[in-house]
């Protein structure tokens, strides 16, 4: 019975899009009131029926339902209760219901926290979001439907792929999604924004919240899988420039573009035509990202579901949405009035320059990543394109990237002076050269590279920080004036000063780990003791246990430094009952500087097992540094500025009950 | 005028790409996950590598000429060469000349774990950087070829062998090539 009403929520969602989708456009050309409200409603209401449904979805695994055909494929009554919820979207069908629910949230919010838009912008905003959301209910219902029935229901499931059961892996997604889907906002702002053929400041900054929180949380669920990704599969990497991963790294490139250059158009009245477009693509590349996932394309760990039939319904929405999109954009943005003028050397310039980098950047991933799949195509060889690629051409592109970031604030509006904020960083730059030599002086190999790169993480680093201390005339006035003056910065600049930080010390774990890692394989037998990182370690027992769902053999290692026993780390292999896969769970202990990072592998049936040990200095900076990028943007998005504007709301004193 | 079609580029690459990925979902079964075997029915690659075993001969391309071998990438890190190797020993006690490339691999560990599961190979050559690996175009071990006496490739199987694949394929592929 609930799966029906799932399922027929989801008929009423559709019917409910339509509306939200069409009576609107017209209402907002006719400048009827009425027919704009629908919008609101509708869009309050879609978010009601979508939730439906995702609960009875959650629901049909939460007590096991093998009667539906989802739930048989992905889950199990043994499996513990997160991953029996996690579960209901780690599939192609529930994660499809699940992008529909955040649409849906995203189109209610802009109903409900909108009240400061123009009753034409909101109306059309609604709609095109209401258009979106008929597309992927559409999909779900003609060809990915959660609440397929099966005629006999097996006694029991075949289980979650054991690598998704896991923490991390449970919030990636809905994370992800958030990025992904809230840029459909962007996206529906600027098609609005086309259709009234009207850019300007105030537009820009109704666009930067939804901007901010869209960007925070891909930050976010990019991090986590990264996270996922080091600490599972067990060999101490992060990154794999995987096809889906790029197809995640895209749109958040772009989006970090969408960020600053919306930055001009809000203050400086310019780049219009251009902020419009960086709206569409961000929104376009998340679409193209599930197309790769899904359609079958190309073959990566993420892709799920590789059924020709749905890839052209995809393909087909895509073609839809972006072609729309962008066909308006070649119609209404050459009407678009330009803005304010200002010198090449300004903020606005620095900003430009931003832009450009990370738009060769998006390119440089989008080519890597699809020139294989055409060179397939057009009956060519096979090839894969991989890290060598992304270090020759992404991460020398990113340097003058980075470079910039501490110099572009110190920069005026319309005319600024380079040599005047060079100048300012004079100590900056020397601490980074020193930096610099000394990275060069500790590496084995690259040492160009290196040094460029670890001089370019502490003039991030130090030159955002000093920016901040000037501010609030940190030493120079007493401490108390100071934290007075740090509690009044506005918050975007508080915030833009913890996402610049942070995206240093990013780069600093990066290049830690790329350059400094230890890495340690061998064979131990109970008792053995080896070197490893100027760490004594040795393998004290291996037990087997059992899970819920698992039977596993757990490592006990223990790290002395001399004679002081510095942690005991115990990595675990486990083999999934059900499906038969084994998985790795490393044992990390993570100090500030470092990860000490073990995994336990195969034996050999006679008291040998197969250990691997990684010293990976500068390791919890990668995350710690994504985490604080995202604060960053949480920060800015409090800035009372993004507020201003809305009509001031008398409330009552006294406190409302929650409804 | 001309600045108006710039603003149209967006739409154009739009409409190129699109085109290109209908084309690849609508035309032939292709499957992204097959890379294929270019080089069967093309002369083996040559290489020449360092023995394995300190009194072992030097894995060449040229000492192959006039037999039939099958050579076989594999490492002491990979779990299925190790599901694998029954079937090398089985083929390799059968007369079939099995020639190993041990790729990217620490020539310690590939001995411990030849000592422990057994040894098929006729000659095992170190590929510690993968050189070998890139040669022949492999794309992870286990990976297994069959060549002919003039230095053809007639076979390239990509993944671990199976039963069927040793026994029915294999074996009667090397007795046929070795008249």
């Amino acid at each position: 019975m609930i799966p029906e009403i799932g399922h027929y929520a989801l008929v009423l969602a559709l019917l409910l899009a339509v509306a939200q989708g069409t009576l609107p456009l017209f209402g907002a050309a006719r400048r009827d009131p009425g027919m704009m409200a629908v919008g609101r409603s509708a869009a309050l209401a879609q978010l009601l029926f979508v939730g439906l449904a995702f609960a009875a979805l959650v629901h049909c695994y939460v007590v096991s339902d093998f009667s539906i055909v989802n739930v048989v494929r992905n889950s199990h009554s043994a499996k513990p209760l997160l991953y029996k919820i996690s579960g209901a979207w780690g599939n192609h069908e529930g994660s499809m219901l699940l992008w529909t629910l955040i649409l849906a949230l995203f189109g209610a919010a802009v109903a409900g926290f909108g009240n400061n838009l123009p009753d034409t912008l909101r109306a059309r905003t609604l709609a095109i979001q209401g258009l979106i959301g008929v597309g992927f209910l559409a999909f779900i219902l003609f060809t990915s439907n959660p609440f397929a029935r099966l005629d006999v229901a097996p006694p029991n499931g075949e289980d979650l792929n054991p690598l998704l059961q896991d923490p991390g892996l449970a919030f990636h997604p809905p994370l992800l999604y958030l990025g992904y889907v809230g840029f459909s906002v962007t996206f529906s702002f600027a098609i609005a924004a086309l259709i009234e053929g009207r850019v300007d400041a105030a537009w820009a900054r109704w666009v930067r919240p939804w901007t901010l929180a869209a960007w925070c949380f891909l930050t976010l669920g990019i991090a986590l899988g990264s996270w996922w990704a080091y600490y599972e599969l067990g060999w101490g990497g992060f990154w794999f420039w995987d096809p889906v991963e790029n197809a995640s790294l895209m749109p958040w490139l772009l989006g970090t573009a969408l960020l600053h250059s919306a930055i001009v158009t809000e203050k400086r009245d310019a780049l219009k035509s251009w902020t419009v477009l960086l709206a569409l693509l961000a929104f376009s590349l998340s679409l193209l990202g599930t197309f790769l996932v899904r359609s079958g394309v190309l073959t990566s760990v993420h892709a799920f579901a590789q059924d020709p039939a749905r890839g052209m319904f995809i393909l087909a929405f895509l073609a839809l949405v972006t072609g729309g999109g962008l066909g308006l954009y070649a119609w209404r943005a050459p009407t678009l009035a330009p803005g304010g003028l200002f010198a090449p050397v300004s903020r606005e310039g620095g900003l430009i320059f931003n832009n450009l980098l990370l738009a060769t950047l998006t390119l440089t991933v989008f080519l890597g990543t699809l020139y294989p799949l055409a060179l397939d195509i057009l009956g060519g060889a096979k090839v894969s394109v991989g890290p060598p690629f992304y270090a020759a051409t992404f991460i020398p592109l990113s340097f003058p990237l980075l470079l910039a970031v501490a110099i572009g604030p110190l920069l005026a509006w319309k005319r600024g002076d380079l040599g005047q904020a060079l100048k300012q960083l004079r100590a900056v730059g020397a601490i980074a050269i020193v930096v610099g030599f000394v990275a060069a002086w500790s590496a084995d190999q690259h040492r160009a590279m290196v040094a460029v790169a670890a001089a370019i993480a502490a003039w991030m680093v130090l030159g955002s920080l000093r920016d901040l201390a000037v501010r609030i005339r940190l030493f120079s006035s007493p401490p108390a004036d100071s934290m007075r003056r740090l509690a009044g910065l506005p918050r975007a600049t508080l915030g833009m000063t913890i996402a610049h930080t942070s995206l240093g010390l990013m780069v600093a774990g990066i290049l830690g780990v790329s350059v400094w890692q230890v890495e340690t394989i061998v064979a131990m037998k109970i008792g053995d003791t080896i070197d490893h990182a100027g760490y004594r370690v040795t393998l004290d027992d291996v037990r087997a246990l059992r899970g819920p769902n698992f039977a596993a053999e757990r490592g006990k290692l223990s790290f002395r430094d001399g004679a002081t026993h510095v942690v005991t780390l115990e990595p675990e292999r486990r083999l999934y009952n059900v499906q038969r896969r084994q998985t790795t769970e490393a044992a990390i202990r993570t100090t500030v500087f470092a990860d000490l990072y073990a995994t336990l592998g195969d034996s050999d049936g006679k008291g040998t097992w197969t250990v691997r040990l990684y010293f990976n200095p500068l390791a919890p900076w990668i995350w710690l540094g994504a985490a604080f990028c995202a604060l960053g943007g949480f920060v800015s998005l409090t800035d009372r500025r993004l507020r201003v504007g809305a009509p001031a709301r008398v409330r009552r004193p006294l406190a409302q009950p929650a409804e | 005028m001309s600045n108006r079609w710039l603003f149209a580029l967006p739409l154009l690459m739009l409409v190129i790409m699109a085109g290109f990925f209908g084309y690849a979902l609508t035309h032939g079964a292709r499957d992204p996950a097959d890379i294929g075997a270019p080089l069967v029915g093309k002369v083996a690659p040559v290489i020449d590598l360092a023995p394995l075993r300190e009194d072992g001969k030097r894995l060449a391309t040229a000492d192959w000429r006039g037999h039939v071998v099958v050579v076989n990438f594999f490492a002491s890190w990979c779990a299925p060469c190790q599901v694998e190797h029954p079937l090398l020993l089985r083929l390799s006690r059968e007369g079939v000349r099995v020639q190993g490339v041990n790729y990217r691999n620490k020539p310690d560990e590939a001995k411990a774990w030849l000592a422990r599961l057994g040894d098929p190979y006729e000659r095992v050559g170190v590929d510690p950087d993968g050189k070998a690996g890139v040669e022949f175009g492999v794309s992870g071990v286990p990976e297994t070829l069959v060549i002919d006496k003039a230095g053809i490739v007639r076979l390239h199987l990509r993944r671990p062998l199976t039963p069927d694949d040793a026994f029915a394929r294999i074996a009667p592929l090397v007795k046929e090539l070795s008249k």
